[in-house]
């Protein structure tokens, strides 16, 4: 039997019809940035690599790796982890 | 809040070294291992968590390969194991939290708001009297019968309320405008209202009572205004019954008030020296400890005293109170006032005396004052023209108004016999 597939087009209409949160359906990561010190992060997966100078964390579709210097991690749980430090970039990879 | 209760569960700083520390560290966050703090120095890993988790990543330790080693141990349970030898201590700390429970079952300290006529020694001193003051306990106090025993003792307050916070007691109260005496009266006496000096009636609103005056009418001191009885008449107009009441009436009165001041120009004057001295007393349960005891020695002084009062958190206050007493030294020396100075002291002294007038709901209509200099100083004297409120009371005479009625009936009868003799 084969599998149906959800069209892209069509599943983003059905988000904004149903008025659905978007980061369970689209399970994408929730980065907060409060200036260039503070980050919060929330739905990922788990951390791939924690230096000083960068942090990269794995989430459902893609990475996310924040530089920068002195990064520190305040807490980290299975929900949320905040970083702070001096930010400097945030990439999706 | 939450740095808190780590203390009191106690945490521990962890040093992690070894290739698997950000797996270790994702096992830790999947199993809900609370980690916080986590800093990176060169290749090792410093993170705090609480003993209970410390003793559950064990196995991902050994999972991941990683060695731990703990670095410091904070909180409570660690501080009492470091002291736990120091059975006298402890059994101090026992003794000071026990003293603490059972001084703040008595009130040391209390706040008076809302007096101005009452004073807050009288107040103070009443509550001394009755063993409700400084030191008295919480337990023996009833609040609503200090309340009533307050309303009644002092005319003057009408309304009351005492709050117990902590070891502090608040007594608000609330004092009526006019006193008592010049309010109703209270008990169900028949009286008259009078005049308490010469004037003029401008104006009269009776509510009770007979009104023997009308607006415009010149009345001397004593005279009547509103009779406490009110005659009952027949139809030929004679008296037939009288009825008593308590005379109730708005009567205002234009009355000449007097006004005189002396301002005398010399005065001493005190000059301050610079010199001063400052004494630290403790007070402990009402009694004084002098701290370094040290004798003031100056003549002339003017004696400033602060009070700080020992208080754990907000309302607990505690029998240790500071007091700081300044002495500063000064010398008096015979000075004169200018014409000008004088002139001012005059007027401010009129402004106040008006001022009192005007709170009292004199209404001023015209002021005649004259200012007269001489060597020895100043006289203001003048006359004020004021409508004011007339407000004594005597009691109504009941017996003479009786036999007046008396009276008044037998000369009706002797008419009424007379005339039947006519006919």
């Amino acid at each position: 039997m084969k599998k149906m597939k959800h069209h892209p087009i069509m599943k983003e209409h059905m988000v904004e019809a149903l008025e659905l949160p978007k980061d369970l359906v689209y399970h994408a990561a929730i980065v907060t940035v409060l200036g260039n010190r503070e980050l919060t992060l929330e739905n990922y997966r788990g951390m791939i690599e924690y230096h000083t100078d960068h942090v990269c964390v794995q989430t459902k579709n893609c990475r996310v790796t924040v530089t920068g210097q002195n990064l520190t991690i305040p807490y980290y749980t299975n929900d949320e982890m905040k970083i702070t430090g001096l930010i400097k970039t945030i990439m999706y990879e | 809040m939450l740095s808190l209760f780590r203390y009191l569960s106690g945490y521990l700083e962890v040093m992690l070294s070894g290739r698997g520390a950000e797996r270790f560290l994702n096992l830790c966050s999947r199993h809900e291992i609370l980690i916080w703090d986590l800093r990176k120095e060169q290749e090792v890993c410093f993170f705090k968590l609480s003993v209970r988790s410390f003793r559950r990543i064990r196995p991902y330790v050994r999972k991941t390969g990683i060695t731990i080693r703990i670095q410091n141990r904070y909180g409570l349970p660690f501080w009492l194991y470091r002291y736990k030898k120091r059975k006298l201590f402890f059994a101090g700390i026992l003794l000071a939290a026990s003293l603490l429970i059972y001084l703040s079952q008595f009130v040391w300290n209390i706040e008076i708001t809302g007096n101005s006529r009452v004073t807050e020694d009288t107040l103070l001193h009443f509550l001394e009297e009755n063993s409700w003051g400084y030191g008295s306990s919480k337990k023996s106090l009833d609040c609503e019968a200090m309340e009533a025993a307050l309303r009644e003792s002092f005319p003057d307050i009408i309304w009351t309320s005492i709050e117990l916070s902590g070891t502090k007691m608040t007594v608000a109260v609330k004092e009526s405008l006019l006193s008592r005496t010049e309010s109703e009266p209270d008990s169900g006496e028949p009286t008259d209202l009078i005049a308490g000096n010469d004037g003029i009636v401008t104006s009269i609103v009776t509510r009770s009572g007979t009104p023997c005056v009308k607006a415009g009418d010149v009345v001397a001191q004593g005279d009547v205004l509103v009779y406490g009885r009110i005659d009952i008449y027949d139809d030929d107009g004679n008296v037939v019954d009288c009825h008593y009441c308590t005379a109730d009436a708005d009567v205002y009165l234009q009355e000449e008030e007097l006004y005189t001041d002396e301002i005398s120009a010399h005065y001493l004057q005190k000059e301050k020296t610079g010199n001063r001295k400052i004494c630290y007393t403790l007070e402990l349960f009402g009694k004084c400890v002098p701290l370094f005891a040290k004798a003031c020695g100056y003549e002339q002084y003017e004696l400033t005293s602060e009070y700080r009062q020992w208080r754990l958190y907000q309302n607990y206050y505690f029998p240790v109170i500071l007091r700081i007493d300044t002495y500063e030294e000064y010398d008096e020396t015979q000075a004169v006032y200018t014409r000008e100075r004088m002139k001012e002291q005059a007027k401010e002294h009129f402004a106040i005396y008006l001022d009192e007038l005007a709170k009292k709901n004199i209404q001023i209509l015209e002021k005649n004052v004259m200012i007269n200099t001489g060597k020895e100083g100043l006289t203001v004297s003048g006359t004020l023209t004021v409508v004011k409120k007339a407000g004594q009371r005597q009691s109504t005479d009941r017996l003479e108004s009786e036999e007046n009625i008396e009276n008044s009936e037998t000369t009706q009868t002797n008419e009424r016999l007379a005339a039947d003799e006519m006919e």
